[in-house]
């Protein structure tokens, strides 16, 4: 939707008599007006309820309809028009242009309007309508619409099994995301334990597209229920806990909207139809299934046929207004049998295989569907269906372990049980082992032992044994050693002062005071990104590398452009030693200098030395490098500066040097590409050692110009 | 001026024994970045999981705590 200005610019842009349509909105004599006038005053017009309420009230039913989803939803014009007709209401090419006739809405390109010499194409399909400005949907009285079909009266004789194994499948990959076993190559693809592991789950798994372990990933990657680190391994993620605990019937809704909504379409299809058949034909199927999801069965073949009425009626050219009608509709339309196909495709691919319906054939009506409790609660959203067994059975033994008999695709005593014991067995007996690990795990990833505990108590057969009891609760309240925060956003501020403030405006949420500087936040991240918009703090994000290096300059102090970096000042801390200035302002400046001190205590000179010169931005001048492989100690010092540098040696013969025993640390560190530092002792056997390798390098020596450093150890 | 560092991972040690033996496992000595203060450690996301598992492995009970959603 576009606003006024734009609207007046569409208008504006036309040639064509817009006289009948500012009939409904002006008065006669402002009809004589110049034309740009007559925009103005009917934009003007427009934005008074009084008017508009008086135009609406001419407009048709599904002219309104598709206005109100227009306001909901700016899609392509054929987009709109379909997800008005899929909901139920008779919507057709007529509705477009009585919208235009009223001055309601109209086509952004005026190239496009409805007119007698011109088609509707699919190109027109791909335009947006421009509403007139002030109007609200709550202005628009639309009744729902519904879409009722025939039901097939006959009883089936297959015995219905309940397919709800998407449950149990979601369920046994968060265990196992859980328990760590869920990792990703290189190419991200499972790795061998994780598809030997998903093999086991996988073994009851509906069939088809639907329950592919990529899709399932997929799904909760997308939904922050897991995230793969940078070494594969697949963790709990934000919504993790949020999601375990949710009730199995609505996991598995939650999936299958995921699922629907990346259902794969033909992009030439919707090139040729103006809109997706795909979307259109499941927006119909549910809307029809959504309309009488308590009663019986109800014959595919009536669907398709349904949906194909419904498709024509939509592209219909029938009963436009005067002026404002298309000579004809040039989309392509599918016949009744692509549109069996493509319901019979959505029901058994993915409405059947998520136990959302279940399908009967009948010699008289052919294949039937029905909606099952599972289904009804994915179209309504209400009552989500609950396991009943009368014989079901729970029995806590002193060994920790519990056996269930009976139990169910959507059984909540056996999901609490399943997350804090291992099971084994399957729906008709599973015994469930609890153990330290499991408990904590569970309590790790949000589940609380009060749950599980209530659960036992009230579904237990007989008295739970105390020793569990106390032992569980003991499992369960074990004080963590340690917190991590994860993926957490820590503000830094210039004085303690501000800091302090800061945490009292945000005492309502979580906050942690680190160091005099520093708050941790626990909030979301919409509100963490308000708070940083209000704060104009400077964002540094983690998950990327850091934007700049380091520099040292002649005089031995160390800058950096990225020194907001946590990674950056750590680096510099490593090398140097800081000094603070405090500035008239109550602020404190803060500068390193090369320290020979902190560079000698450095745990693993080696790997910081590649750090630093893997840093990004510019890169460390020789001069630099060869300072700090002497202050880190990588080199030895020489008295006059000269130090032996070897050219150009090859790989292979550098391998080879590894290999022999007195050679080993010959070769000390890089200091460009194919440029070493040799150790000086050793050069002249390394020199013997090339020319019987036959080696093409070259030794030379470089000279050294000292960097003045902080707490010298030597003259 | 006020810097926002976004998806950090910190660690945060009271005890100060625990401190001390933290500091002696391989996977936590190459994670540890930074110390923010004495209690809270900036921690590496690239060694985040070798951690988990050492502390795992060591004994160590871990409370993990993301950002609220």
């Amino acid at each position: 939707m576009l606003n006024d200005v734009s609207l007046q610019t569409v208008l504006a842009s036309s040639r064509r008599s817009l006289r009948s349509v500012f009939a409904h909105w002006l008065a006669r004599k402002e009809l004589t007006r110049p034309r740009d006038e007559q925009i103005i005053l009917y934009l003007a017009a427009a934005q008074q309820s009084m008017a508009r309420r008086r135009v609406l009230a001419v407009a048709s039913e599904p002219a309104r309809a598709l206005l109100v989803r227009a306001l909901r939803m700016p899609v392509p014009l054929g987009e709109l028009l379909a997800a008005t007709a899929a909901e139920g209401y008779p919507v057709t090419l007529a509705s477009v242009g009585e919208l235009h006739a009223l001055g309601l809405a109209f086509i952004d390109n005026p190239d496009f309007w409805p007119q007698a010499n011109a088609a509707f194409t699919p190109e027109t399909a791909e335009q947006t309508l421009s509403i007139i400005p002030g109007l609200q949907a709550s202005e628009l009285e639309v009744p729902p619409a519904l879409l009722n079909l025939p039901i097939c009266s006959f009883t089936s004789t297959a015995k219905v099994k309940p397919k709800a194994s998407l449950a149990q499948l979601l369920d046994g990959f968060t265990h196992a995301i859980s328990r760590g076993t869920m990792k990703l190559t290189q190419e991200g693809v499972f790795n061998a334990r994780a598809q030997s592991v998903l093999a086991r789950v996988w073994k009851h798994a509906p069939r088809g597209p639907l329950a592919e372990p990529a899709r399932v990933l997929a799904f909760m990657r997308e939904q922050a229920i897991a995230v793969s680190d940078s070494a594969g391994q697949v963790r709990p993620g934000a919504r993790f806990a949020l999601f375990c605990t949710q009730h199995r019937a609505q996991q598995v809704c939650t999936f299958l909207d995921y699922c629907l909504t990346t259902v794969p379409r033909l992009a030439e299809l919707r090139a040729a139809c103006g809109y997706a058949p795909e979307r259109f034909a499941l927006t119909t199927l549910r809307a029809i299934l959504h309309a009488g999801c308590a009663d019986g069965w109800r014959a595919l073949d009536t669907i398709a046929a349904a949906l194909a009425k419904r498709a024509a009626h939509m592209a219909s050219i029938k009963h436009c207004p005067a002026q404002w009608a298309w000579r004809a509709n040039a989309c392509r339309t599918l016949s009744r049998l692509r549109w069996t196909e493509l319901v019979g495709e959505i029901v058994q691919h993915w409405l059947e295989p998520a136990g959302m319906l279940e399908t009967a054939r009948s010699r008289t009506y052919g294949l039937c569907v029905r909606v099952t409790p599972l289904g009804a609660f994915w179209l309504t959203g209400e009552k989500a269906p609950a396991h009943k067994s009368e014989h079901q059975q729970l029995v806590i033994q002193p060994d920790f372990t519990a056996v269930l008999t009976h139990s169910g695709p959507l059984d909540r005593v056996a999901q609490v049980l399943g997350a804090f014991a291992v099971r084994s067995g399957d729906d008709n007996a599973s015994v469930f082992h609890f153990s330290r690990e499991q408990v904590q795990t569970a309590i790790r990833h949000g589940h609380r032992i009060e749950e599980l505990l209530a659960l036992l108590k009230a579904h237990s057969s007989y008295a739970v044994p105390d020793n569990v009891l106390v032992t569980l609760r003991e499992w369960a309240a074990i004080k963590p050693q340690l917190t991590l925060f994860r993926d957490v956003n820590v503000f830094t501020f210039t004085t303690r002062a501000v800091r302090d403030q800061f945490l009292r405006q945000h005492a309502a949420q979580r906050s942690v005071a680190i160091g005099d500087l520093h708050a941790l936040l626990l909030a979301p991240e919409r509100d963490i990104f308000n708070i940083m918009q209000i704060l104009r703090a400077i964002p540094v994000d983690y998950t990327d590398p850091p934007i700049g290096g380091l520099e040292v300059r002649p005089d031995g102090e160390v800058i950096s452009s990225a020194s907001d970096d946590f990674r950056i000042t750590a680096l510099c801390e490593a090398i140097a030693h800081p000094t603070d200035t405090p500035l008239p302002n109550g602020q404190t400046l803060r500068r390193y200098h090369l320290s020979a001190k902190r560079m000698h205590t450095v745990n693993d000179p080696l790997a910081l030395y590649e750090l630093l010169l893997h840093l990004p931005g510019k890169p460390l001048p020789i001069n630099t490098r060869l300072n700090l492989l002497v202050g880190l100690g990588i080199v030895e010092s020489t008295p006059d500066d000269h130090y032996i540098v070897v050219q150009g040696i090859e790989a292979a013969v550098r391998a080879k040097l590894r290999t022999r025993g007195e050679m080993r640390g010959a070769i000390r560190a890089i200091l460009v590409k194919d440029i070493y530092v040799v150790h000086a002792p050793l050069a002249a056997q390394l020199a013997e050692a090339m020319t019987v390798l036959r080696s093409r390098a070259r030794l030379s020596e470089v000279v050294m110009h000292r960097i003045p450093v902080r707490h010298a150890t030597h003259s | 001026m006020t810097i926002l560092h976004h998806r950090v991972h910190i660690i945060a040690v009271d005890d100060p024994l625990m401190r001390k033996r933290l500091k002696q496992v391989p996977a936590m000595r190459r994670a540890l970045v930074m110390e923010l203060d004495e209690t809270h450690w900036l921690i590496d996301s690239q060694e985040l999981s070798a951690v988990e598992t050492a502390c795992a492995k060591a004994g160590i009970t871990m409370h993990v705590v993301t950002h609220a959603e």
